[in-house]
């Protein structure tokens, strides 16, 4: 398996799986204080982003709509 | 005698603080200068050939903007010897770390395209086909990087940015009027017309422009592979100060340039205006467009380079241009790959290239809120950043800065996703 094209496909896909395994559990925690402006910031960081995303996703909607 | 000693020592001193600022400088000039990219270009030339010099003191306004964000990466990078990926995944944890590596790397890679489409443009005005054009450009920063010695990697972007100040000599050249340009430099008042939407999104252009996330992280990681440390956070501060007063330079005389001879034309891009003023003075053109893809090659070297220190911290690469290629294969492979792939993209007939470049506008903005919220929360960790931490006028100057920031770029994206929101 590990000579062939594909096997060595699989091989490089295993150690990326295992590099971002490593780093997730190398960064499991985070570092910072959670104080509550931290925990404010974030909260609304990802408000904002969902936000983002689902402008993004109406954008296409339309544009698809109208192509149509 | 006292007199020729005081002299004697003051020189001396003067002459020592030179010196150590010439062996740290770096990080911040080139950010800087890099941050008037092609894009950044093409804006200030719209700018001028729309408003003329009505906007030379918003510009000016952008230099501290600039500054107060940019001078943050050097006290975190000084303090933490982290990267603002990697700082970003030791503080908040994996989540907030994919996605800022994985937009960061996406964002940098259509900017890339739209700094090759600049320089494929500018170059073509000297008959130059595109394909030698990215192909020159590819070696070229191949050749930067494979040196193995950061400081070498950085004189050689050095005399990058010198050539573009090219717009200085060439602002000379037409004979501006002083007193117009006093006037508009130093008293804020918006064009004839107005506050209009138009008028807006300029503004909001001219902001984008001016603070890109991938400014954070490469003078972040940049300040990490020089090694400074704390006790150099002046002179970090300092290169950034300067880099700061010369982004707006260039940003000024590029709009007095095109402001003074193309006022009133319907420029849409730089290559085009270096077009129109190569009828108008053959000189000029051809500064426009040796700028122009100056530019570009700056803002290239600068984005290909953030994300390959940003991957490389991460997962633990080895990272530095300090490394021949064989130490640290990995870190470059990304880059050659990042930069030969974004050439490739221009090259490909019929490639969307002006969807590509309104995308780009739009990604940043999701990246963007969220690096200078967390250069914010980073800056104001005790156990992070210990006296380096933000003052209390470092934290309302850069909240509010960073505010402003956010929600003028993010009108920005939307007003580009959807052209009639604002009107």
């Amino acid at each position: 398996m590990p000579h062939t094209f594909l096997g060595m496909i699989a091989d490089g896909f295993k150690s990326l799986v295992n590099a971002v395994k490593e780093i997730n559990k190398k960064y499991d925690k985070p570092h910072i204080k959670m104080s509550k402006p931290v925990i404010f910031a974030l909260l609304t960081l990802r408000i904002y982003l969902i936000v983002l995303v689902l402008l993004l996703f109406y954008k296409f909607y339309t544009l698809l709509v109208t192509h149509k | 005698m006292n007199v020729w000693a005081n002299l004697f020592y003051k020189y001396r001193k003067f002459w020592k603080a030179l010196k150590t600022y010439l062996i740290l400088a770096g990080p911040g000039l080139i950010v800087m200068i890099a941050d008037n990219d092609a894009g950044g270009i093409t804006t200030y030339v719209v700018t001028g050939a729309q408003y003329k010099y009505h906007l030379l003191w918003f510009l000016i306004l952008l230099g501290p903007v600039a500054y107060y964000v940019q001078e943050m990466t050097v006290r975190l990078g000084a303090v933490t010897k982290r990267g603002h990926a990697e700082a970003i995944f030791h503080a908040f944890g994996p989540f907030w770390g994919w996605f800022s590596l994985f937009d960061l790397v996406l964002t940098d890679w259509l900017t890339l395209i739209t700094e090759f489409i600049g320089m494929t443009a500018a170059m073509s005005i000297f008959h130059i086909p595109a394909v030698i054009t990215t192909i020159a450009v590819c070696v070229l920063m191949g050749w930067m990087v494979i040196q193995g010695r950061y400081w070498t990697w950085e004189k050689i972007v050095m005399v990058f940015c010198g050539l573009n100040l090219l717009y200085v000599p060439a602002a000379f050249l037409i004979h501006p009027s002083v007193s117009d340009l006093l006037y508009n430099s130093f008293v804020p008042h918006w064009p004839p017309g107005g506050l209009t939407n138009d008028l807006f999104f300029m503004l909001m252009a001219n902001i984008g422009t001016t603070i890109a996330p991938w400014m954070i992280f490469f003078q972040q990681s940049a300040v990490v592979d020089k090694n400074m440390r704390e006790k150099d956070i002046l002179w970090g501060k300092i290169d950034t100060a300067i880099g700061a007063f010369f982004t707006v330079v260039i940003a000024f005389f590029c709009v007095i340039v095109t402001g003074t001879l193309l006022f009133g034309s319907n420029i849409q891009d730089a290559a085009q205006a270096a077009i129109q003023l190569m009828s108008i003075n053959k000189y000029l053109g051809t500064f426009l467009a040796i700028g122009l893809f100056d530019a570009g090659l700056l803002g290239a070297v600068c984005i290909s380079l953030a994300s390959s220190w940003a991957f490389g911290e991460v997962f633990g690469w080895a990272h530095s241009l300090n490394n021949k290629v064989k130490e640290a294969p990995w870190f470059y492979v990304f880059y050659f790959f990042l930069l030969i792939s974004a050439g490739i993209v221009v090259l490909i007939p019929g490639a969307p290239l002006i969807l590509i470049t309104l995308f780009v506008q739009v990604i940043a903005v999701t990246l963007l809120p969220s690096a200078l919220v967390f250069l914010i929360l980073l800056l104001n960790s005790e156990e992070t950043m210990g006296q380096y931490k933000n003052s209390l006028f470092e934290n309302v100057t850069n909240i509010f800065i960073v505010v402003v920031i956010i929600v003028l770029s993010t009108l920005y994206g939307i007003s580009t996703l959807f052209p009639n929101f604002l009107k």
